[in-house]
């Protein structure tokens, strides 16, 4: 992992920046994370990636992308009472990224010159008002019942108050209602008969993002401090660093002892 | 996540003067053949680094395919797969295989040169006419090409995965084939929609093990963990890169 030289942040730059919804997500999480990363190019080390939620979420993009032509509900949707169709735009392709441009949707934050983007699943028009809900697909596999009340799936909501934030600032009548489409594969069948078989619900979530306005503000000015702020207390990053250069250090300690 | 991490462990770290065997897994032996440096932190001074969510989805075309296989191994029939590519292997029967499948667990074997009850969790046990056993590992992704071999320089660790198994299971005293097999499974995204369901294409990919490494890397670990200072970070190391980094700032 070298140093990244693209996508850094420059204070004295009038250029435009971009700050993804999973950046914002990262600033939450850790603003010392965050300004090592946008800053100085020094990011987390990867982490192997998700395939196969990933091609979960493509086949319910084609799934979608049926229907989207056709004008049609889907079946659990009829199911749980949402009136509404897959929405078609010709921004479609953009905003949830078909083309790998890694932008998606985006609205210019004038006050502070940042392009706040992010990459949709969906979203479904509502036929009774004609509203949007902003639509995210997830996908596991787990023997407990799918809520979004634990204190991880937080950032699931705080995805979606931000696309839905992106999309009113667009000017789009946006619902303060979005919808979690989850996907959750059985382990209880008999074999795998070469496929993972889901059970599908759709969760709602009604949306709060009047955080989102003050959070890009903090983020503003976490990019052009001169100074490196204090990691959060829940940072695991930032605590294992920590600890390993206190292991370090005593360790050296204890070499130039022995030396001597 | 933080609830579940604990940056500086206290429990079952290595130490000179331990009198019990200490527990090494193959995951550990594979750590310490990324980064010796990562490893000491890990196993010595209870820094580990700091875990990723777990893969849901893998673990279950793991858990099915245990099951399918298991269905075989009961009846004494040979799994179609098997037959495709015709290999003569078959589930194999062993009153131990729940143990050497469970993760904490696994197959074991106390190294008495060094003390080190080394482990190691199979997915499957299949066994050839010649009463060998053949190790077996189930992998799962989905990518766009097919996939039919184990040469990209990322899965050397897959290699060293299957040695280890094969490895634990002759110092066991059974009779194990050189041949390894793994079942990969490839999640394809063509399909016009989801319908409910995430169908895999499957190839079997033979991998012939060689384990000689494994006894002196044994040896190379007992010597970094009775080591007081600090060993070097491999030089692609991703975690000591990123502190490195950090620290020059």
């Amino acid at each position: 992992m070298a140093k990244r030289r693209k996508n850094i942040y420059d204070p004295n730059s009038t250029n435009t920046y971009n700050i993804s919804r999973s950046k914002i997500e990262f600033f939450l999480e850790c603003p010392q994370c965050f300004y090592l990363d946008r800053r100085f190019g020094i990011s987390r080390p990867d982490m192997p990636g998700w395939s196969l939620n990933s091609a979960v979420d493509q086949l319910l993009k084609n799934e979608f992308d049926i229907l989207r032509k056709q004008g049609r509900q889907h079946k659990l949707m009829e199911k749980y009472g949402i009136n509404a169709v897959p929405f078609d735009h010709p921004h479609l392709a953009i905003w949830r990224d078909d083309y790998n441009n890694k932008i998606g949707a985006s609205f210019l934050h004038k006050e502070t010159n940042l392009n706040i983007c992010g990459i949709i699943d969906d979203i479904w028009e509502n036929q009774d008002t004609k509203e949007l809900h902003i639509v995210d697909y997830k996908s596991t596999s787990t023997e407990y019942p799918i809520s979004l009340d634990h204190e991880y799936k937080k950032a699931y909501k705080r995805q979606m108050e931000i696309y839905q934030w992106i999309f009113k600032n667009l000017g789009y009548p946006v619902s303060n209602i979005g919808y979690f489409f989850f996907a959750n594969a059985s382990r209880n069948k008999p074999v795998f008969d070469s496929k993972l078989e889901f059970s599908t619900l759709i969760i709602p979530h009604q949306a709060d993002n009047s955080w989102v306005e003050n959070a890009i503000l903090e983020i503003k000015k976490c990019l052009d401090s001169p100074q490196i702020p204090e990691p959060s207390k829940t940072c695991e990053f930032c605590k294992y660093r920590k600890i390993i250069v206190a292991e370090k250090i005593k360790n050296k300690q204890k070499f130039q002892q022995t030396i001597i | 996540m933080s609830d579940y991490y604990n940056p500086q462990r206290t429990k079952g770290l290595y130490s000179e003067n331990i009198k019990n065997p200490f527990k090494l897994s193959r995951s550990k032996i594979e750590l310490f053949l990324n980064c010796k440096r990562c490893f000491y932190y890990d196993r010595k001074l209870g820094i580990s680094r700091p875990p990723g969510f777990p893969f849901s989805l893998n673990s279950a075309v793991d858990h099915l395919l245990k099951l399918e296989f298991d269905i075989h191994r009961a009846n004494n029939t040979k799994h179609p797969l098997i037959e495709k590519y015709g290999i003569d292997a078959r589930p194999a029967s062993h009153q131990d295989l729940d143990k050497w499948r469970h993760n904490f667990t696994g197959i074991q074997f106390l190294h008495k040169a060094t003390n080190f009850l080394i482990y190691g969790a199979i997915d499957d046990l299949w066994q050839n006419s010649k009463e060998e056993y053949i190790v077996v590992d189930y992998k799962s992704t989905s990518k766009n090409e097919e996939i039919t071999d184990i040469n990209k320089d990322w899965q050397i660790g897959y290699k060293r995965q299957m040695e280890i198994y094969q490895w634990l299971l002759r110092q066991n005293n059974y009779k194990v084939s050189n041949t390894g097999y793994f079942v990969y499974c490839n999640g394809k995204t063509d399909k016009k929609a989801f319908d409910a369901k995430l169908e895999f294409d499957i190839t079997l990919i033979p991998y012939t093990g060689n384990s000689e490494w494994v006894e002196n890397t044994i040896n190379e670990i007992y010597n970094c963990l009775n080591q007081d200072q600090i060993p070097e970070a491999d030089a692609n190391c991703d975690y000591c890169n990123y502190i490195k980094t950090i620290n020059s700032k």
